[in-house]
C-alpha cells in the first residue's frame, strides 16, 4: 500500500518542444512514437487536423498540435515526430517539432492554476512544471482532444 | 485466504449485464402475466445467480441488493405479496439501481451508487426489519430437516444396510463412545455441518444425546465443538476417518464415557428416505468416458479479439493485392499459381471470422420491452409488444450502428405511431394498441421492421408542413406515394408533429436514421395506410467489411467510391457542360445529369481549366448525378476501417482503407456527401 | 492420475472461478455443464471422479440433478455449491446423496478442502 501511495506521486512525463515552449503529457496516455510520415488529408474536418495515418492496420487522426494550441510551430525537419496518445475513446496521432526525454517529477512538482503566462490558452493546460529552470507545459489531452470542444468549432 | 478477483472483473461484468437483460425481459412479461410461475421462477434464478456471482467478487452493494430483491421476489412466489404496479415499478428500479452499480463497475470510476432507499423500499415490500440472510431462503430451518433425518438414520442403521458402510468393519463390541467434534473456525452453516455429522454417526451407531442440546445445535448456538454420544460397534479410528471426510471439520476428539450429554429427543414423524440414499445395485460401470474429456463446444471471444482478427485479414487480403501487383511485373507461372491459392485460402479465411462476427439481433432487441413498457406508460398509451426473429443473425458491427436508430424507430411508434387509448376507442379500434418488432432473412439482407397499427403517417399533414418548409410548391401533385412520404419525412429537421414530445417529434431524426442505414449499404423503407398503421422496414447487408469500389484521384488524393452506386463512368470534355438555372449539366444517354465536382464536394480547391475529365455517374435514389474527378484508377476490393470516434463527425465518408501501397484513402459516403 | 472433475454452474463466470482453483491445484477439470440436465449427461459421458454442482439452475436444478446422478452412479461424488442462506437447499441436497458442500463466495483453500476430504471419503 506504502508503495503505492508512493509511486502514486510520481509521475512521468513525455516531453517535447512545440514553437518557442516545452510541452508535456502524461507517459500513461502515450502509446507510442512516431517518425513524420506521409499523411491522407482529411477534407472537411477543422483545420488543425492534418489527416490520417494508417498505424498498423488502424487507422488514426493526426492533428498539427500546434494548430490546435494556436502557437507557432517550428519547421517540420528530420526531427518531427507524432506522438500517439491516446484519452478517452480516442486514439489521435499529435504532431510536435521534437521529443526531447521521459522526465520524472513528483506530482508535486505540477502547479495547477500558473498564473505565469503562456500563448497557450488556459482551457488547455493542466498545470505547469518547473524542473531545472525550465518551465514545462503539461496539457490536459482530454480537452485537446474533447468531442465537445470539435463541436464548437463546426464539426 | 481471499483470492485475486480482478482477473474475473470482465467476466463478471458481462455475464451481470446478461443476466440484468434477461431480468428486465422477464420483468416484463410478469408485469403481462403476473401469477405466471414459470416467470417468477426464471426471475428468481437470476437475481439468484447473480447474487451469488456478486458474493464471490466482494461487490457488497450487489449482493445486498439482489438479496433484499429476492426477498420481495420470494413473497411474490408465495403469494404473500401481490404484483402490484407499486412492486414492479420498485423491482424494475432496483434493475436500474443493478445496472448502474455494475456501469460503474465497468467503468471503474469509484463513483458511488446509493442503495439505500430501494433497500428500504424492498425491506417495506415484504413486510421490513426482518435480518437479512435469513428471510426468504429459509422456508424450513435446518431444524426441520435434521430431526427426521436421525430418526431415519436409526432405520437404515437397522435394515437396509447403507452402500457405504465399510465391508471390512471389524465387528467391535457393542459400546457407549462420547466425541467431540470441532468446526473450522470460519465455518459457515454450522447446522449443516452437525447434520453431517449425525448423519453419519446415524448410519454406524445410535445417537443418544449431544451437547449442547439439538435444539441448541440447529439453531447454531454453539462455539466451534459439540458432543455426541453415540452407541456403536466402530472403532475410534473408523469413527474419526469418516467424521474427518466432512468439510469444516477441523478435529474429532474422544471423551470419557460419563460425562453429561443431554439425551435426543426424536420426534415421531418420518420422512420418507429420498431415493439416493437407498442401497445401489452394486452394479459395477464401466467408464468409457474417462480419459477421452468431452470439451466444450464453444468458447467466448473479447470483441476487440474479433475486430482485431478482422484487422488483420483486412490487412492480409491487401498484402495479398499488392503481392499480385508485383507477381504481374514479373512473369512466373509458379507465382501465379501459388498466389492463387494464396487468394483462396484468404477468402475462405475472412468468410470464416465474418462468420464469427455474426450474432443474433437479440442482442439489441432484449432491452427494448423494457424501454417500449417504460415509454408506453409515461405516455399514457396501451400497447403490446412483440417481437419475431429474434435468433436471426447480423454482423455484430451492424447490429451495435442500427441499436440507436431502432431504439428511435420504436419511439417513434410509441409517440406518434399508436393513439391514445381513447382515440382509439373513438375510431373503433381496441385499446390497447400493438407494436410488433420483426428480424426477417432474406437471401442477400436482413430486413428489421418496425410495425404499429396506430393512425398512419397523416399524407395531408406531411404535404402541408412540406408546402410550409418551401420543400414542395403547392402546384404539385397532392397525392404522395409511400416513397415521397418517406423522403419527405427523412429531410432534416422536417416535422410534422403537432406538438414535438420531449423524446422524439415525428420525424425528427427519422433523416439520421436513414443515414445511418444508408450509410451501412443498407435502406430504409416505410409503408403506411391511414387509420390502420405503419411499418419502417430496414433492409440491411449480413456482413460489411469488405467490398468492391472504384479508386478515383482528386488533388493528389485517392479516394474509394463504393462500386453499388455507381452505374457508370465516362470522359466529358469541359465545352459539353450546360448550364440548367445555374446548375452545371451534361447530357449522357439522353438524360439530364447535374454535374458535381468532387473536389468543390470536399471543399478541396479546384483546376477548371483542363479541357476533358473523367466523370464517375452515381445513382442515389432519387438522384442520378455525374461526379467530376480528376482521373480514375480502377476498380478494386477494399476492406473498410471504421473511422474512430474522434472523426465520425464529419460527413461524408463511410471510412477509410488501407490500399495495397500502404496508402489511406477516404471510403466515400455519396449519399451524405451531395446531399 | 489427477482426479478429474465435472464442473456444473449457470453462470459461465462461476465456472471459470472454480476451475481456476481447481486447476491451481493439480484437478483435472474435464468438462462443464451449465445446467442439470447437461450435468446429467455429461456425468453419463465422463464419469468424473467428482462433481461440483450448483443448486439454483434452469432447466433442472441442483438437488434433482443429484439425484439423477445418484440413480446412475450410486458412487458419485458430488460437491453442493450454494450461496448463503440456502441450509434447507443444501440439506435436501445432501439427503439426495451430495457428499458435501462449499459456500458462495469461495475460497479457494475450503473448496480445495472439501473437494479432497470428499474424493477421500
Amino acid at each position: 500500500m506504502a508503495e503505492e501511495a508512493r509511486a502514486a506521486e510520481e509521475m512521468q512525463l513525455v516531453v517535447f518542444g512545440l514553437g518557442r515552449e516545452e510541452f508535456a503529457v502524461e507517459v500513461t496516455q502515450v502509446r507510442e512514437i512516431i517518425r513524420m510520415e506521409e499523411i491522407t488529408r482529411m477534407p472537411k474536418s477543422p483545420h488543425f487536423v492534418e489527416g490520417i495515418i494508417n498505424l498498423r492496420g488502424q487507422i488514426i487522426a493526426v492533428i498539427d498540435l500546434a494548430k490546435r494550441l494556436n502557437i507557432p510551430s517550428g519547421e517540420r525537419g528530420p526531427e518531427t515526430r507524432i506522438i500517439v496518445v491516446e484519452a478517452g475513446e480516442v486514439k489521435v496521432g499529435m504532431i510536435v517539432d521534437s521529443v526531447s526525454e521521459v522526465l520524472r517529477v513528483s506530482s508535486e512538482a505540477v502547479e495547477p492554476n500558473p498564473s505565469l503566462a503562456s500563448d497557450v490558452s488556459a482551457a488547455f493546460l493542466q498545470g505547469v512544471v518547473k524542473h531545472d529552470n525550465r518551465l514545462i507545459i503539461l496539457l490536459d489531452l482530454t480537452k485537446i482532444l474533447s468531442l465537445e470542444e470539435m463541436a464548437g468549432l463546426g464539426f | 485466504m481471499d483470492m485475486d478477483v480482478s482477473q474475473y472483473k470482465e467476466l463478471f461484468i458481462n455475464e451481470a449485464q446478461e443476466h440484468l437483460e434477461a431480468l428486465n425481459q422477464a420483468m416484463v412479461e410478469l408485469e403481462k402475466d403476473p401469477g405466471n410461475p414459470d416467470v417468477l421462477t426464471e426471475i428468481f434464478r437470476s437475481a439468484h445467480t447473480l447474487k451469488g456471482m456478486s458474493a464471490t467478487m466482494g461487490f457488497d452493494q450487489l449482493t445486498e441488493l439482489t438479496h433484499e430483491m429476492e426477498n420481495v421476489l420470494d413473497g411474490l412466489r408465495s403469494g404473500d405479496i401481490e404484483a402490484s404496479t407499486e412492486i414492479v415499478d420498485l423491482l424494475f428500479g432496483c434493475l436500474d439501481l443493478l445496472g448502474s452499480i455494475v456501469a460503474a463497475i465497468a467503468e471503474e470510476s469509484g463513483r458511488t451508487v446509493d442503495t439505500q432507499p430501494v433497500i428500504q423500499a424492498l425491506r417495506e415490500a415484504y413486510g421490513g426489519g426482518k435480518p437479512p440472510f435469513e428471510v426468504a431462503v429459509r422456508r424450513e430451518g435446518p431444524v426441520g430437516a435434521l430431526r427426521p433425518t436421525i430418526t431415519r438414520g436409526e432405520k437404515e442403521e437397522e435394515g437396509t444396510a447403507p452402500e457405504e458402510k465399510k465391508a471390512e468393519t471389524p465387528a467391535g463390541k457393542e459400546r457407549e463412545v462420547r466425541l467431540r467434534v470441532t468446526l473450522d473456525r470460519d465455518c459457515a452453516l454450522k447446522s449443516v455441518r452437525v447434520f453431517m455429522v449425525f448423519k453419519k454417526l446415524s448410519r454406524v451407531g445410535k445417537i443418544t444425546g449431544s451437547q449442547p442440546s439439538m435444539e441448541d445445535l440447529e439453531d447454531e448456538k454453539f462455539e466451534r465443538s459439540f458432543d455426541v454420544s453415540l452407541i456403536t460397534t466402530e472403532s475410534e479410528d473408523s469413527l474419526r476417518r469418516d467424521l474427518m471426510t466432512i468439510a469444516e471439520v477441523s478435529d474429532v476428539e474422544f471423551l470419557a464415557v460419563g460425562e453429561e450429554v443431554a439425551p435426543v429427543v426424536m420426534e415421531g414423524e418420518t420422512r420418507e428416505g429420498p431415493e439416493a440414499a437407498a442401497p445401489g445395485s452394486g452394479t459395477e460401470f464401466d467408464r468409457p468416458g474417462v480419459g477421452a474429456p468431452v470439451r466444450t463446444q464453444s468458447v467466448r471471444v473479447n470483441i476487440a479479439r474479433l475486430d482485431n482478427l478482422m484487422n488483420l485479414i483486412g490487412e492480409l487480403v491487401i498484402n495479398r493485392t499488392r503481392l499480385q501487383e508485383i507477381a504481374s511485373s514479373y512473369n512466373i507461372p509458379e507465382l501465379k499459381e501459388a498466389l492463387a491459392q494464396t487468394a483462396r485460402l484468404t477468402a475462405d479465411l475472412q468468410d470464416e471470422v465474418m462468420k464469427t462476427r455474426m450474432v443474433p439481433v437479440d442482442h439489441v432487441f432484449n432491452r427494448f420491452p423494457r424501454m417500449v413498457r417504460d415509454l408506453a406508460k409515461s405516455r399514457g398509451k396501451e400497447i403490446d409488444f412483440t417481437m419475431e426473429g429474434r435468433d436471426i443473425e447480423l454482423d455484430r458491427t451492424i447490429l451495435d450502428e442500427i441499436s440507436d436508430p431502432l431504439m428511435h424507430l420504436l419511439r417513434n411508434a410509441v409517440d406518434h405511431g399508436i393513439d391514445s387509448p381513447e382515440e382509439r376507442e373513438a375510431r373503433g379500434k381496441p385499446r390497447r394498441g400493438s407494436i410488433r418488432l420483426a428480424a426477417r432473412r432474406d437471401r442477400n439482407y436482413v430486413s428489421i421492421e418496425v410495425t404499429d397499427d396506430g393512425q398512419g403517417v397523416d399524407e395531408r399533414k406531411v404535404y402541408e408542413a412540406a408546402v410550409r418548409a418551401g420543400l414542395v410548391s403547392p402546384e404539385e401533385k397532392k397525392s404522395l406515394s409511400d416513397e415521397e412520404l418517406l423522403r419527405l419525412l427523412t429531410t432534416p429537421g422536417f416535422s410534422t408533429a403537432q406538438e414535438v414530445s420531449g423524446i422524439s417529434g415525428r420525424g425528427v431524426g427519422l433523416d439520421v436514421v436513414r443515414s445511418k442505414v444508408e450509410s451501412l449499404g443498407g435502406m430504409l423503407v416505410m409503408q403506411t395506410s391511414k387509420g390502420e398503421g405503419t411499418t419502417f422496414a430496414m433492409k440491411l447487408p449480413l456482413t460489411l467489411a469488405i467490398i468492391q469500389a472504384l479508386l478515383v484521384k482528386v488533388q493528389g488524393e485517392t479516394y474509394a467510391i463504393p462500386l453499388g452506386t455507381v452505374s457508370e463512368t465516362a470522359v466529358i470534355s469541359s465545352h459539353e457542360i450546360r448550364y440548367v438555372s445555374n446548375q452545371e449539366v451534361i447530357f449522357l444517354r439522353n438524360e439530364t445529369l447535374p454535374l458535381l465536382r468532387l473536389a468543390s464536394c470536399l471543399g478541396l480547391p479546384e483546376d477548371d481549366g483542363r479541357g476533358t475529365f473523367p466523370v464517375v455517374v452515381v445513382e442515389v435514389s432519387p438522384r442520378t448525378v455525374a461526379i467530376a474527378v480528376d482521373e480514375l484508377l480502377g476498380q478494386q476490393e477494399i476492406v473498410i476501417t471504421s473511422l474512430d470516434r474522434f472523426l465520425k463527425g464529419i460527413r461524408g465518408f463511410g471510412g477509410a482503407t488501407i490500399l495495397g501501397t500502404g496508402e489511406v484513402a477516404l471510403i466515400l459516403d455519396i449519399p451524405s456527401l451531395i446531399s | 492420475m489427477a482426479p478429474t472433475v465435472l464442473i456444473v454452474d449457470d453462470a459461465l463466470f462461476m465456472r471459470m472461478m472454480i476451475r481456476d482453483i481447481l486447476s491451481k491445484d493439480g484437478f483435472e477439470v474435464i468438462g462443464e455443464a451449465e445446467n442439470g440436465v447437461e450435468a446429467v449427461e455429461r456425468y453419463k459421458e465422463m464419469r468424473p471422479d467428482l462433481v461440483t454442482m450448483d443448486i439454483v439452475m434452469p432447466e433442472m436444478d441442483g438437488i434433482e440433478a443429484v439425484r439423477q446422478i445418484m440413480k446412475i452412479d450410486p458412487n458419485a461424488k458430488i460437491l453442493m455449491c450454494s450461496a448463503m442462506g440456502q441450509q434447507p437447499l443444501v440439506v435436501e441436497a445432501l439427503e439426495a446423496g451430495a457428499k458435501d458442500f462449499i459456500i458462495k463466495p469461495f475460497q479457494p483453500s475450503k473448496v480445495i478442502e472439501a473437494v479432497e476430504k470428499a474424493l477421500k471419503s
